[in-house]
């Protein structure tokens, strides 16, 4: 059975876009044109890679991109410890002087936006990790990276692969866990195989087409399973499993672009099988967590070698995209629940502060710049909507509150969500120029062409 | 006991100010934590004494006529193998057979007396308290003070290579799931989890907690058992001052034990007070000086947050409890619900507020939900929420050619109202039951499987609406890691791993992939299946398969569990009565279908495997296919000690394709939907 069948048979069960409350399922959501595209295509996956780093806990923005630093040591309440006069500079973009996160800036500055005094509206983690990845910080939105799957390769096996972070897919993709273990994805992308390091590998089943009638009658019997199922939970869990099936075999084709032994940092042989599943057209987004961010007490000790390791992986990302050859493929958005409270606390900590800052590159993405600006207590500056320049006053009513709302509406349009599937979640506030120029109201649907190839 | 070893037990406890009760406690003599378990009136229910079971009132099906739901023998295999992980045994059947629910919950109260039964219910909980974190070298050991405990590291003078490290480490980092375990074996009240003044510890544990360096502790005959333990000047208050859950739920300097409040809420209160504070927060209105006293956007929730935190003051960031630890001043004062804790009780703060979250009335249904959630693994509704739904519903005048396709169907607010109020209803009913008997946890649970939540096999109708109404019905989960790893115990006898010294696949490298967690950076499930799991559920088919159908076959008759009068030398045409029973044999135990030979499954199956046959014979014939069987699905060891099998037991040779048909017609049934799911 080919993907039009599996289609077919979504749609004939009556259920397939039944999903609980509202929230249809992946199938659901394959508009017309892209389905055409994906069918005759083979289903393989080109266009850009999109890696969402989340720095869990509330990152500091004042210890990285949006650098304060104190004047001198008689400095009372001082934002950091580090001085003003040593803050660093890589093009447009100031960082804070911590040995360790010059090769990530100086390196990538001018593949970077920055864009600082993003009000996430929340000091809660929970609130503040939906609202950074998904646009809103009430439950029930997907995070931008599952969208981003839905949007270009729903019925991909690895479409969406969480391996930390917000995994958030409200049913518009299946996530999926990947390990970091090459030998152990060996064995699941080819099931029957006893020992793939054998020359001539045999299989638990020995014949070929015994294998295939075993499959064969295993799909035929799903597919009786999900015309006679008449619970509606029942009926939406064995489409569930019939399109996890459907892309069974693509699970192959990462082993292929495997490297033959993947990197000791957990993080970083995340990102190797991330980027190995996206080499074989079978992935789009890949969302990965590193934690110990939120440093209630003793803030520069913890919070500060995080930070390094946290761009060094990132870094490591960018490396190895340039490495294989898919350096102008991979997109990247680095986050955080919310920022860190201005100056340290009684236990030379800091707490939690809804301003935060992001970070993203990626085709569409101009480098070398940033966006907002804080003052020097880190409260957001309103912005001009139509050029972004800040206004002089902070406490100006005048001007856009840069918040959440705002940075997932150019999101999305910058990893191509089709206005159909945004609007079913749908974000409050104006489209504002982010990642270049907002939609002409009434203009066609500028974000829903694929990228499968 | 000895006199002498016994008054050097008394003088350690005298030396140490320790209560003379633990001691008597520990010893199981008398006073202290009791062990001894509280007379109930569901002790002596049992299948072969159904006159003594309290029976219940079940559930009326509130869609009568729409919903159908299992009969109570589908009841009796789906609550066995989702409470002990196995089918039931034929006494249960029988019983079911005769007396239907009043069978059943006979049957259930049997299997809630199991070992297996108690594993659950600690693998059920820690999908909550996330302890499990903490088990291994001496993750949990590390997190208290030699200064608090002197005999901590007892057993390091043994030099075993951590066996006694890891030992003493797990009874330790189990403490709060074997409190669990402990109150539900000895019929408490359930509010104990709560209030219990003592904790647990079993015979590697307890001469950490309690004991004293070079004084021996008698450990009884029993190392692994857990009993209760004081341990002096702790004012126990059951999980709560637990110092595993105080380390996995910890606090800060700042954070002032607010995280600790927020989890108290949601656990035993079902109450996510966090959710309170969701309108959004200016930045630039914020009281920067005290804003958690003195702005609205912060008072939401801290007014309700932090007298529950400040219960928890003397309580550090590691758990340590410290009597002088001084109250924050910027904190509100320790109390709940509008009441302060009075003067007296301020270094037992946690007991005082113990005390009254079990009064409560959000308490039973906290419980409720945890173990409906757990049990089902289907969330309960929230209320539905107006805006919420409308966000989701086309908005007026959408031109549906701009919906996706094939359209979505949306479940109307009405829907959900009345979806939302049947649930309420049942589960409310269950709260009550639950309280009424006295806190009860068998009654709790044997209530939850006689709802139709966890009965429901079908729904027909012609009102669309209602087919709206009963989508919250039915259970139709993705088998978790454990549960899928029981299963294949329970239907095959066999474990799936590369070797029995070795871990099961399921539980160790294959947990992550198949949606599991570690406690630990993984700590939610993935309910939903993807190609990985997908994937790995194929692979489990044909390793298991090929290592127990030969077995099986090798075996005589009497000793099979699934393929009873098959002739591994025989051709399939030749004993094709023995395959049609064993096809039929094998739905019941792998998918639970007890069917005719007439039926059309059990005649695609049994068409599957004579194609298979046939296919696999004239690839023989053809000298495509060895007779031989691949070393990997040869039975020549024992599958439960790797033992060499003797000679004339193996099983080696397939010179008719009838092992390997049948080694690809189970795997076929092994990735069926009705195996993977329940």
């Amino acid at each position: 059975m080919n993907r039009r069948d599996v289609l077919q048979l979504l749609g004939w069960s009556g259920l397939a876009a039944v999903s609980p409350f509202g929230n249809p399922l992946a199938s659901s959501l394959v508009g017309p044109r892209r389905r055409a595209r994906a069918e005759d295509s083979g289903l393989t996956y080109s266009g850009t890679f999109w890696i969402l780093l989340h720095a869990g806990g509330g990152w500091d923005p004042t210890s990285l991109c949006d650098p304060k630093g104190r004047a001198n040591e008689g400095t009372r309440d001082p934002m950091n410890m580090f001085f003003t006069d040593d803050i660093k500079s890589a093009g447009n973009l100031r960082y804070a002087p911590i040995e360790g996160l010059e090769p990530f800036f100086d390196k990538h500055f001018s593949r970077l936006t920055v864009i600082n005094g993003v009000d996430t509206t929340t000091n809660g983690h929970d609130q503040g990790v939906r609202g950074t990845w998904s646009g809103r910080t009430g439950e029930g939105y997907p995070s931008v990276g599952a969208l981003t799957a839905a949007a270009h390769g729903p019925e991909l096996p690895l479409s969406f692969i969480n391996s930390g972070g917000y995994g958030e897919a409200r049913g518009v993709v299946r996530p999926v866990r990947l390990g970091d273990s090459a030998d152990l994805l060996r064995r699941i992308a080819r099931p029957n195989v006893i020992d793939a390091q054998q020359a001539t590998p045999r299989g638990f089943i020995d014949s070929d087409s015994v294998l295939e009638k075993v499959r064969a009658a295993r799909r035929a019997r799903l597919e009786r399973q999900v015309a006679q199922a008449r619970l509606p939970r029942v009926a939406e869990s064995r489409n569930r499993l019939f399109l996890a099936r459907a892309g069974e075999r693509e699970l192959q084709r990462i082993t292929e672009f495997l490297p033959s032994e993947l990197n000791d940092n957990r993080t970083k042989s995340q990102l190797q099988v991330g980027l190995a599943a996206y080499r074989a057209g079978t992935s789009v987004a890949v969302s990965i967590g590193m934690g110990g961010f939120d440093t209630h007490s003793n803030h520069d000790e913890n919070h500060l070698p995080r930070l390094v390791n946290f761009f060094d992986v990132a870094d490591f990302a960018l490396e190895e995209a340039e490495r294989l050859g898919m350096a102008d493929r991979v997109g990247m958005i680095l986050a955080s629940d919310f920022g860190r409270t201005p100056g340290y606390n009684g236990g030379r900590g800091k707490d939690h502060w809804p301003i935060s800052s992001v970070i993203v590159l990626g085709p569409g993405v101009e480098g070398n710049r940033v966006i907002g600006r804080t003052d020097p207590r880190h409260r957001a500056y309103p912005l001009d909507p139509v050029t972004l320049a800040p206004l002089d006053d902070v406490n100006s009513k005048d001007g856009v509150r840069l918040s959440i709302s705002h940075l997932h509406r150019a999101l999305r349009r910058l990893v191509g969500v089709p206005d159909s599937l945004a609007r079913t979640f749908p974000l409050s506030g104006e489209d504002l120029p982010l990642f270049g120029p907002v939609p002409v109201p009434g203009a066609p649907d500028a974000g829903g062409e694929p990228e499968t190839a | 006991m000895a006199a002498e070893p016994f008054r050097e037990l008394m003088r350690a406890a005298s030396r140490r100010n320790m209560s003379w009760l633990w001691l008597l406690g520990w010893l199981g003599i008398a006073g202290g934590p009791r062990c001894g378990g509280e007379v109930s009136p569901y002790d002596g229910c049992s299948t072969a004494s159904l006159e003594l079971c309290e029976p219940s009132l079940g559930y009326e099906n509130p869609y009568d006529g729409v919903l159908t739901l299992l009969d109570w023998e589908d009841t009796l295999r789906k609550a066995s193998l989702e409470l002990v992980g196995t089918l039931p045994p034929d006494a249960h059947v029988q019983s079911v057979r005769a007396a239907g629910q009043a069978g059943l919950e006979a049957s259930v109260f049997e299997m809630m007396r199991e070992d297996a039964f108690f594993n659950r219910i600690k693998e059920l909980f820690n999908d909550t308290f996330l302890t499990d974190k903490y088990l291994g070298r001496d993750n949990a050991l590390s997190l208290l003070s030699q200064d608090d405990f002197p005999n901590l590291r007892w057993y390091e003078d043994f030099g075993d290579g951590g066996t006694s490290r890891e030992a003493v480490n797990d009874a330790v980092a189990r403490e709060v799931l074997e409190l669990i375990v402990h109150v539900i074996r000895e019929n408490r009240s359930f509010q104990e989890i709560l209030t219990a003044d003592y904790t647990m510890a079993n015979g590697h544990s307890a001469p950490a907690l309690i004991g004293r360096p070079g004084v021996p502790l008698p450990m009884g005959d029993d190392r692994d058992r857990f009993r209760p333990i004081r341990i002096p000047g702790i004012p126990h208050a059951g999980i709560l001052t637990s110092a595993m859950f105080l380390n996995r739920f910890p606090t800060s300097d700042t954070n002032v034990n607010r995280h600790r409040s927020a989890k108290t809420y949601d656990y035993f209160l079902a109450s996510d007070i966090e959710a309170l504070g969701l309108r959004p927060i200016d930045a630039d209105v914020v009281d920067t000086d005290d804003p958690i006293t003195g702005d609205p956007n912060c008072t939401v929730c801290h007014a309700v947050m932090d007298p529950v935190a400040s219960c928890f003051s003397h309580w550090n960031e590691l758990g340590r409890y410290n009597p002088d630890a001084s109250w924050d001043d910027t904190m509100r004062a320790a109390g709940f619900g509008g009441e302060t804790v009075p003067e007296g009780d301020r270094y037992r703060s946690l007991q005082w507020l113990a005390k009254r979250l079990v009064e409560h009335p959000r308490f039973p249904y906290a419980m409720v939900r945890l173990v409906f959630e757990g049990l089902t693994g289907q969330k309960l509704m929230r209320a539905p929420d107006a805006l919420a739904v409308a966000l989701t519903m086309p908005a007026p005048g959408t031109d549906h050619a701009d919906l996706p396709e094939p359209a979505p169907t949306f479940i109307s607010l009405e829907a959900q109202q009345r979806a939302y109020n049947v649930q309420q209803q049942i589960i409310g009913e269950v709260a009550r039951r639950f309280v009424a008997s006295d806190h009860n946890f068998r009654v709790l649970v044997r209530e939850i499987i006689l709802t139709p939540y966890f009965r429901a096999s079908g729904a027909a109708s012609a009102d669309p609406s209602i087919l709206e109404e009963v989508h919250t019905f039915g259970t139709a989960r993705l088998l978790t890691p454990e549960h899928l790893n029981r299963k294949v115990r329970a239907t095959l006898g066999y474990t799936w791993r590369s070797r029995p010294d070795r871990p099961p696949h399921l539980l160790s490298n294959y947990r992550i992939f198949y949606g599991g967690i570690d406690s630990d950076l993984v700590t939610s499930r993935i309910t939903s299946p993807n190609g990985v799991i997908a994937a790995v559920a194929e692979r489990m088919s044909y390793e298991v398969a090929c290592k127990v159908v030969p077995k099986e076959l090798a075996q005589p008759s009497a000793l099979r569990l699934i393929l009873r009068d098959v002739d591994a030398q025989l051709p399939a045409d030749a004993q094709i009565e023995a395959i049609d029973k064993a096809i039929r044999l094998l739905h019941w135990r792998l998918l639970g279908e007890n069917l005719a030979v007439a039926h059309p499954e059990i005649q695609a199956t049994r068409a599957l495997f004579f194609d298979i046959w046939e296919t696999g014979r004239a690839e023989i014939e053809a000298e495509t296919l060895e007779t031989a069987l691949s070393n990997e699905c040869r039975y020549t060891r024992d599958l439960e000690t790797h033992a060499e099998v003797s000679r004339d037991a193996r099983l080696t040779d397939d010179p008719h394709y009838t092992v390997r048909a049948f080694i690809a017609t189970v795997a076929y049934l092994l990735t069926d939907y009705r195996f993977l799911f329940e």
